[in-house]
């Protein structure tokens, strides 16, 4: 019999000769950020590779999580239903109506105008029960108590800043309330985000799998920072361009802002990892915001990383553009004393001694 | 400058502007390098790519698929936007050279890209811009292309080549074979760092195949291949064991029963793997071993592969379970009685194992 750590437990009661439903004890949440139109879904399984079955999102569409004694469909049908212009407590009826086994499934979904709805249904295993407010939805099944979705509500509901930073807040506090019964495997996150320059971000803005680890929403949270300091920031630049173009200034700042909390999260924790360091410094730098912060990322890596030329490039612009001249060139000098025959850092020095020409 | 392990990108973007004489601040440019494949299967449809690269999540940057569409592999000094582009290029009937062409005239830094592309016909083609950074290349042949840039030399991508053409049975299986091979051929000059394999696949049952048939990503990892390797292994025993038996219905319902039964083996193909490298997942051993046996195939394997689970957790009740489903319908009753009685006296309340001798003791009623 299938009962084993990665295939639940759920799924025996229908039938013990056919191959149960893949069962995903569970936590996630689904979410909409009115402001930026992301949509997103966070969540922690004891099941391998949740990214592949529980989360569903498309932008300007919708965000849907399917667990439980998991009918995957749900994802791409609700998708379509969803697109179709059907409001999020319709889409539930639709398909929990649709389903025989409906007692076993659970199902959270938000669409874009913010309306939620859940399913949890009658046959999953306790404890099993979700929450559901304006743009957003939690639930769980197999879990500790009804605590870990009601703190996964209020770490929702109280952290601040964008939806990516909220939803794993969420997680954690879930996690902290003593999350998943039988403990931890994989985990993911996935947002979208409408773009009309970079249609990737309409089904990948971000999507970050952890499939089979001891601690998978730490080690979620730590591929999310690299992802932050990196493709994020880059994300976030290029959003406040288009904002720009659009005449929406609020906006661009708003955009802009979330790199400056990026760098002031990863100084905040004693970021020990250079290159993400680095690379907030670099991206503040680059479009001059949160000049002093990236001053203090860019002092941090150097010392983590006293011959890396790179990241002494990074401090030296930064100083440039804080209009410290002298300490510009100066660390240039010392990036060029490491690599002499480096054409890019003598082209820089050169700038810097130039001055004023940013 | 961003010179960093996870963004050397961006220097990359550097040398191309210091090249090209520039003399402004560096622009942010995604230099990724990376080797790929994109590939289609006739009888199966499946249309997939694996990559590896020296790059942080490599997985939301260069594999696009749509089931009945096509797969691209986007890379080098990457823009992103190409997957999705050709993607909804292909999706008009366009062939996979049209979509390229079609590229070429709208990128304006097409000499920096790299772009593999395989159409739902199985026509591949690749392009390597001639600011790619050496080693930069690949190769096409039937339903495949293989393409890689800052490589250690051409022998990277002619070793997928040979491996994704050499190796049988299912398309995961060739695909991780050709990124084992370009590493064993030195793969990317600057080491390595995370990887994917995505594999979509047409199905009227399942929609979700479509979008999501095999997505597997390592983010950020010091030996990527291998450890897409070893996720690898767990998927195939349990969520693709059950595609397969889903596949298996739906080319049943449809009257395609050889479809259906190539299905079936692939199951018993992965336990059979899963043996041969002398698996110690339990769990995996006894999903595989539950699955063959409850559809009566592979049974000796199945046997085995449950012995060896019961072996290494002798009072897992559910593994002891699944060896005696599999003696039974190996058509040994007795050891299955046997077996499921040392269960029984495991776990004494159970009513599904009373029932299970009861109906072991009958004998075989099919």
């Amino acid at each position: 019999m299938i009962h084993g750590r990665r295939l639940g437990a759920a799924a025996l009661v229908l039938s013990a000769l056919l191959i149960p439903a893949l069962a995903h004890a569970t936590f996630s949440i689904v979410a909409y950020d009115s402001t930026t139109q992301e949509l997103g879904v966070a969540v922690q399984s004891r099941a391998f590779s949740v990214a592949e079955a529980v989360p569903w999102a498309e932008a300007g569409v919708g965000a849907i999580a399917t667990q439980a004694s998991t009918n995957e469909s749900f994802g791409p049908l609700g998708l379509d239903m969803l697109r179709k212009g059907m409001a999020a407590p319709d889409v539930v009826r639709a398909l929990v109506d649709s389903d025989s086994g409906q007692t076993h499934r659970q199902l959270g979904v938000v669409d874009v105008h913010g309306a939620s709805a859940a399913h949890t249904g009658k046959d999953c295993s306790s404890w099993a029960g979700h929450r559901t407010g304006y743009g957003y939805s939690i639930q769980g099944n197999i879990l500790a108590g009804e605590a870990v979705v009601a703190d996964m509500e209020r770490a929702f509901l109280n952290t601040p800043g964008e939806l990516a930073a909220r939803l794993l807040a969420a997680l954690d506090a879930g996690q902290a309330a003593g999350g998943d019964k039988r403990g931890m495997q994989s985990a993911a996150i996935l947002v979208v985000r409408p773009s009309d320059e970079f249609p990737e971000y309409r089904t990948r803005y971000i999507d970050l799998h952890v499939e089979d680890s001891k601690s998978p929403i730490q080690e979620l949270r730590r591929v999310f920072q690299i992802h932050e300091a990196t493709k994020l920031a880059e994300a976030h630049l290029r959003y406040a361009d288009a904002y720009e173009k659009a005449g929406r200034k609020d906006l661009a700042q708003t955009e802009r802002t979330r790199v400056g909390e990026a760098l002031k999260r990863a100084l905040a924790r004693g970021e020990n990892d250079a290159s993400n360091l680095n690379g907030l410094a670099w991206t503040c730098a680059e479009n001059g915001v949160f000049l002093p912060e990236a001053l203090q990322a860019a002092e941090r890596a150097v010392k983590l990383e006293p011959k890396n030329t790179g990241i002494m490039d990074t401090l030296a612009e930064v100083h440039f553009k804080m209009g410290d001249q002298a300490k510009a060139v100066e660390v240039e000098t010392r990036a060029l004393a490491l690599a002499p025959n480096d054409s890019y850092l003598t082209q820089q020095l050169a700038r810097f001694r130039a001055g004023g020409a940013k | 400058m961003i010179r960093p392990r996870r963004v050397p990108s961006f220097l990359a973007g550097a040398f191309v502007l210091a090249c090209a004489g520039f003399a402004g601040p560096a622009l942010a440019i995604q230099q990724t390098s990376t080797f790929s494949i994109v590939a289609y299967d006739s009888v199966t449809q499946e249309l997939g790519v694996a990559v590896q690269s020296k790059y942080f999540s490599v997985g939301t940057a260069v594999p696009w698929v749509k089931a009945g569409v096509g797969a691209v592999a986007t890379q080098a000094n990457v823009n992103v936007a190409l997957g999705p582009q050709a993607l909804a290029l292909l999706a008009t009937g366009m062939s996979s050279a049209d979509v390229m062409r079609a590229l070429a005239a709208t990128d304006t830094s097409w000499a920096g890209r790299q772009v593999g592309i395989v159409d739902a016909q199985g026509r591949a083609v690749n392009w390597t811009g001639p600011r790619c950074m050496d080693w930069a290349g690949g190769e096409t042949g039937p339903g495949f292309a293989v393409q890689g840039n800052i490589l250690a030399g051409p022998a990277v991508t002619a070793g997928m080549a040979k491996a994704y053409r050499e190796t049988k049975g299912e398309m995961a299986e060739r695909l991780i074979a050709a990124l084992e091979a370009a590493q064993a051929a030195g793969g990317d000059k600057r080491g390595m760092q995370s990887a994917a394999l995505m594999i979509m696949r047409p199905s009227t049952t399942h929609p979700q195949y479509n979008t999501r048939y095999i997505d597997l990503r390592v983010e950020d990892h010091k030996t990527p291949i291998k450890e897409l390797r070893r996720v690898w292994n767990i998927f195939e025993g349990f969520h693709l064991a059950n595609a397969h038996l889903d596949f298996a219905d739906e080319y049943d319902a449809e009257g395609r029963h050889d479809l259906a039964r190539l299905e079936r083996d692939r199951v018993g193909e992965s336990m059979q793997r899963a043996l041969k490298r002398n698996d110690r997942d339990v769990s995996l051993l006894n999903g595989l071993a539950w699955a063959c046996a409850t559809h009566d195939m592979f049974l000796g394997d199945a046997v085995e592969a449950a012995k060896r689970g019961s072996a290494i957790e002798p009072r897992n009740v559910d593994v002891l379970d699944t060896l005696a489903e599999a003696y039974f319908r190996d058509g040994q009753a007795a050891k299955a009685v046997e077996v499921e009685k040392r269960a029984a006296s495991i776990d004494t309340k159970s009513v599904y194992l009373k029932q299970q001798i009861e109906r072991f003791q009958k004998g075989p009623v099919q």
